[in-house]
């Protein structure tokens, strides 16, 4: 016999008693005022129901007409269930949870997930799923943008009629070779984003006064517009918007309910997850130019030269030293690795 | 040493304005004597209803008693503890006039003494309580760590389908930490359930999703569905989490109706938008009324006497530091930018723990449970200094913190909270839960989903 002391709740009133729970070897169960011995409850066979080992909190044992046991005797319960041979599979659960060893196997393989999804999972289905949208989504999207750019940080272009056309006039066998994606050439004045060119997803490719006037060749120009076309031939604003869109529900799907303050900062590796996103299609676009210039026997050089340019210009503006940390927080690689990159490629 | 004891003595008259009747029955009740004998005790001209007890407990006993209509008076009387004093245990008291037995005090006519049958008495030892109960919280951040780890990735193996289970056992740990008077609180809900509703609304997402690449309309269309389905949503969810909670065997419940919902969670917050917010901190209070209001124990109902001026308070407080922090970002910004996000971060960690607080303590000082009061005094600095600390750390430990600030921060509130018993606490949900079964029942067809709102 095993005897257990905890509190007796008959579920019809919210009155506590202290009472005895006491399991016969044959699976009987008597359950007895504490205080005076007075029976509560007999039970022939073991015909209740126990809530399964969940750390140190109390257990519950119910009755099928609706008294309830509560103790914190844990241990004698569960020796109660192993004598009666009622085993759950919850029980499993407890067992990993109470072993240092399994919790730290589990934390392992949960961070393995979570960088595996995150590294490859994330970017693989949402290019899956960008590749099947119609195009039409990328259209509005374009426009949209492109107007909230124009009223907030662009302003028309200042640069002389000729110098647009010639540019346009180089970019003739880009334009035609994408005729698909629908490129379009557009000039803004870039005010604060200075030297900068642009790709909406509708194909749309802007580039900032700024830039034009940085470069030293009409070529720089051209490896500019066909890195952009990159980012629209491989659709990466979709992809942007989705993987973000995915990476939040993976980091919902795994933390549970996220509600309160302290889930705000599991918003930083979010960011810094993002940033490597971007950083990645950066890479991708730059391929996709040192592609298109081996193929058609140009010279990667202007482009090596024109972003050596502006980062000499970016570091002038800021002053700001930058190490090798700073790129993770950069939403291009480093000038340093891009520039390998068209190197090692020509 | 002989600390002063009291007896409680019953003075032969009921309070003015009772039912000699309905205080019968009460008497009846509290003691669980039959009428008859009750009406045998209040026909007496004194009667010793509890003998030698401490002060606290006297205390306790006579406001209970009068509550119930009886004229009571705590007499001193010398304890016997040690042996060297000797004094008996009734000591004869000066007889008073009546009209100081009226004002409550220490006197009484000495006369006949009754004293309840001992078994008689028993049931009313479960009144014994202290005098405000503190609620307590055993988790710890480790232990709910483990847990929360195995039940990721018990998740991530089976496809999700496990985090119904998960999400019950999380909540269970919580609620079994969770106690008082030595009752934990329990978690009901069936993970079936839990799964149900979320595949519901992954459903609906996906319809969303194929519908409107058909029908670019239906997106319009389905955002009406969603505004008109909401307050059922609220309702449904309220009322699985309350039903679905526990204490001493007695489910917790939520009775609101669509209707009621609709206003309090778009008409008011609608009026509020049309007012640029100013009309803000009144759709708060509708909200939360509507949560207490319809919110019970068993059948009992919570009763909510927070009036809109004291939320309007709440968030005009709220107007000087947003204030101030809105300047210093601004300030921030022009000399030194990384700075701006770290002030805006913590204006927003203040913000948060103002509203947490100031609107956590006035929702319980303001509740009651039929006569049972809660008392809440959670202090902004202590808690902004938990949230701030609590983020912090998640955030430098990518997320696996969080185990410990879920439960640092349920800790803080939860010990941060007492109930102030109006009474006995064991029997006033009796004759009424019977009613609670019958719409526990009704409750385990479809419409019992959990969306997680």
């Amino acid at each position: 016999m095993i005897a257990i002391k905890g509190y007796w709740y008959d579920g019809k009133t919210s009155a506590q008693t202290k009472a005895l729970f006491r399991v016969y070897d044959n699976g009987a169960i008597g359950v007895e005022r504490l205080e005076d011995g007075k029976v509560l409850k007999t039970v022939t066979g073991f015909g209740i129901s126990v809530s399964p080992r969940l750390a140190e909190t109390p257990r519950y044992l119910y009755f099928s007409t609706g008294e309830k046991f509560e103790t914190e005797e844990n241990e004698a319960v569960d020796r109660a269930l192993e004598r009666l041979k009622r085993r759950s599979w919850m029980r499993a659960v407890h067992h990993l949870e109470k072993r240092r060893l399994y919790v730290f196997i589990c934390l392992a393989a949960v961070l393995l997930f979570i960088f595996g999804a995150v590294k490859m999972g994330v970017p693989a289905v949402s290019k899956i799923i960008a590749f099947r949208l119609p195009p039409s989504t990328a259209g509005y999207a374009g426009r949209q943008t492109l107007e909230i750019l124009d009223r907030s940080v662009f302003k028309p272009s200042e640069l002389d009629e000729e110098v647009k056309l010639r540019l346009t006039n180089h970019f003739r066998q880009v334009i035609d070779d994408h005729a698909v994606y629908g490129l379009n050439i557009l000039f803004r004045k870039g005010g604060r984003v200075g030297p900068n060119a642009f790709a909406l997803p509708s194909g749309t490719v802007v580039f900032t006064d700024e830039m034009v006037k940085i470069s030293g060749h009409d070529d720089e120009m051209l490896a500019v517009l066909l890195h952009e076309a990159g980012h629209v031939v491989y659709r990466h604003a979709l992809r942007t918007v989705i993987q973000d869109s995915l990476l939040s529900f993976v980091l919902l799907a795994i933390t549970g309910d996220i509600t309160g303050s302290s889930e705000l900062f599991l918003g930083l590796p979010v960011i810094l997850t993002q940033l490597s996103y971007s950083r990645s299609f950066e890479r991708e676009a730059d391929d996709y130019a040192v592609d298109y210039f081996r193929s058609h026997n140009i010279s990667a050089v202007h482009f090596v030269s024109l972003i050596r340019r502006i980062d000499k210009k970016k570091k002038a503006d800021s002053k700001t030293s930058s190490g090798a940390w700073t790129g993770y927080l950069s939403t291009h690689p480093l000038t340093e690795e891009r520039v390998k990159r068209f190197e090692h490629n020509q | 040493m002989a600390e002063i004891r009291y007896n409680i003595v019953f003075g032969g008259k009921i309070m003015d304005g009772c039912e000699p009747d309905d205080v019968k029955r009460n008497l009846a009740r509290l003691f669980s004597i039959s009428e008859e004998k009750a009406g045998q005790i209040l026909a007496r001209k004194r009667v010793v209803l509890k003998k030698d007890l401490d002060e606290h407990r006297a205390g306790k006993y006579a406001e209970v008693l009068k509550k119930a209509g009886l004229q009571i008076f705590q007499e001193p009387v010398q304890a016997q503890t040690g042996i060297q004093e000797q004094k008996p245990p009734e000591t004869p008291l000066i007889q008073k006039t009546d009209d100081e037995k009226r004002s409550g005090y220490d006197g009484a006519a000495a006369t006949v003494e009754i004293g309840i049958k001992p078994q008689a008495a028993k049931p009313a030892d479960a009144e014994k309580k202290p005098d405000k109960i503190p609620f307590e919280f055993r988790g710890s951040g480790s232990e709910y760590f483990r847990i929360w780890i195995v039940n990721i990735l018990l998740s991530i193996i089976s496809l999700g389908i496990y985090s119904a289970w998960a999400k019950v056992r999380k909540n269970q740990y919580l609620y079994g930490n969770t106690r008082i008077g030595g009752a934990s609180f329990e978690y009901l809900a069936k993970p079936s359930k839990i799964l149900k509703g979320r595949l519901i609304v992954a459903g609906f997402f996906l319809l969303q999703g194929v519908l409107s690449k058909i029908f670019p309309i239906s997106g319009v269309v389905l955002s009406i569905i969603f505004v008109i389905a909401l307050p059922w949503l609220v309702v449904r969810s309220l009322a699985f989490n309350a039903r679905n909670s526990s204490l001493r065997n007695i489910r917790f419940a939520f009775n609101g109706t669509y209707k009621e919902a609709a206003k309090a969670y778009l008409l008011w917050p609608m009026v509020a938008v049309l007012t640029l917010g100013f009309l803000f901190p009144y759709s708060y209070f509708r909200q939360r009324k509507f949560m207490v209001e319809n919110s019970g124990y068993g059948t009992t109902g919570f009763k909510f006497n927070a009036t809109h001026r004291d939320y309007g308070r709440i968030f005009l407080g709220l107007l000087v530091p947003v204030l101030l922090g809105g300047l210093l970002i601004l300030g921030s910004f022009f000399l030194f930018p990384p700075l701006f996000i770290l002030i805006g971060l913590a204006l927003y960690l203040y913000v948060f723990a103002f509203v947490s607080v100031k609107t956590g303590n006035l929702l319980y000082n303001s509740s009651n449970l039929d006569g049972h009061r809660f008392e809440a005094d959670m202090k902004l600095k202590d808690y902004f200094v938990l949230v701030l600390t609590n983020s912090l750390a998640t955030a430098v430990t990518f997320g696996l913190f969080h185990p410990w600030a879920k439960v640092r921060t349920l800790r803080y509130k939860v010990e941060h909270l007492k109930l102030a018993p109006g009474g006995d606490l064991d029997g006033f949900v009796a004759e009424t839960q019977r009613k609670v079964s019958a719409i526990g029942s009704e409750a385990t067809d479809f419409m019992d989903i959990d969306f997680g709102l």
